[in-house]
């Protein structure tokens, strides 16, 4: 784990969260021309961590501490690991009067609408690192893994298949709503090498 | 005429970016500051002549430096340089007086079409 956090080293952090932020900048539109409104990107904050860490790690912040739904959506290619979208409770609620919909929104309408959303975070997110990094990556469909909850029981729902990762964790938050989601993209060991390299080129090329 | 240049991201890969995009007629001091706070000292101190600003940063984002200036009816050019590409970012950015956004990744002359435009060089 230590040789893991030397290898992302201060420049090659720095370069990522460019990067990241960058694709992020591309996620935020892709929200605000959704919802029509402003969207807040957090800085994006990378760690490597294994799953332990992980739950410990988001137990203890506040934003993780109302009930939310968990999406999970897997991708592979150059860049392999899985995209965690969680979505508070609250806000979730809103999502319907954001996009518009009129009359009674039943369980099945919110959850596609959720999954709508995640696609949309992860997709936007995932092609600007891969466009800028000049990497493949591809998606699977993403799906519920635990609703109305605490981040706890995505835990124990022992739907993640790695033992340690490069995570990032976004945030985005809606002005003057109540909406907010935060992401965690899991970078799997294999994608490492290939990270570091193409960070590298971008470096070098300074 | 310019005299020296502040440069402001978080990022110090972006900084680096920047100032290789600048016109190589601007052979002056360039300051560089990785949040609004640092950005504000150095304005103060040092008095460029331009400015180059992210938005997206840590204990003051490129809004608060903007409204900071604009209350201190600041007229030094401010170019905005952000990966926020969102429409209402750019209309936020120009009410509180930036004279330019540029959108991330920069690619080829961006920040020199802007400074020509502005006639700052």
């Amino acid at each position: 784990m230590i040789k893991l956090n030397e290898k992302f080293n201060e420049d090659r952090r720095d370069a990522l969260q460019e990067v990241v932020n960058i694709a992020m900048g591309q996620a935020g539109d892709s929200m605000a021309k959704l919802f029509d409104t402003f969207v807040e990107l957090s800085i994006p904050k990378f760690h490597v961590s294994n799953i332990d860490q992980l739950r410990e790690s988001l137990a203890g912040k506040e934003e993780y501490r109302e009930k939310m739904t968990v999406l999970r959506q897997p991708f592979s290619g150059e860049l392999e690991g899985e995209g965690i979208t969680l979505f508070n409770t609250s806000g979730t609620h809103e999502l319907a009067t954001l996009m518009g919909y009129e009359g009674e929104i039943t369980l099945n309408n919110e959850r596609e609408m959720i999954l709508d959303v995640c696609s949309i975070l992860v997709g936007a997110c995932l092609n600007g690192i891969a466009s800028q990094l000049d990497m493949s990556v591809s998606y699977t469909a993403p799906s519920v893994v635990v609703a109305n909850t605490g981040i706890a029981d995505f835990f124990t729902a022992g739907s993640t298949n790695w033992s340690y990762a490069l995570v990032m964790e976004i945030r985005l938050t809606l002005e003057q709503h109540s909406f907010s989601s935060n992401m965690l993209l899991f970078l799997a060991e294999d994608s490492f090498e290939p990270l570091i390299q193409r960070l590298d080129i971008l470096l070098d090329e300074l | 005429m310019i005299n020296s240049i502040l440069v402001v991201d978080d990022s110090k890969m972006s900084r680096k970016l920047i100032i290789r995009s600048m016109p190589e007629e601007w052979d002056v001091p360039i300051y560089q500051a990785a949040n609004g706070i640092e950005a504000l000292e150095i304005f103060h101190e040092k008095k460029p002549d331009v400015v180059f600003l992210d938005l997206t940063m840590p204990e003051l984002d490129g809004f608060g430096v903007l409204e900071a200036l604009q209350k201190e009816n600041n007229k030094v050019p401010v170019i905005v340089i952000s990966a926020d590409v969102q429409t209402q970012a750019y209309e936020r950015a120009i009410t509180l007086g930036a004279k330019a956004f540029i959108q991330k990744p920069l690619s080829g002359d961006d920040v020199k079409k802007v400074v020509q435009e502005l006639r700052l060089l």
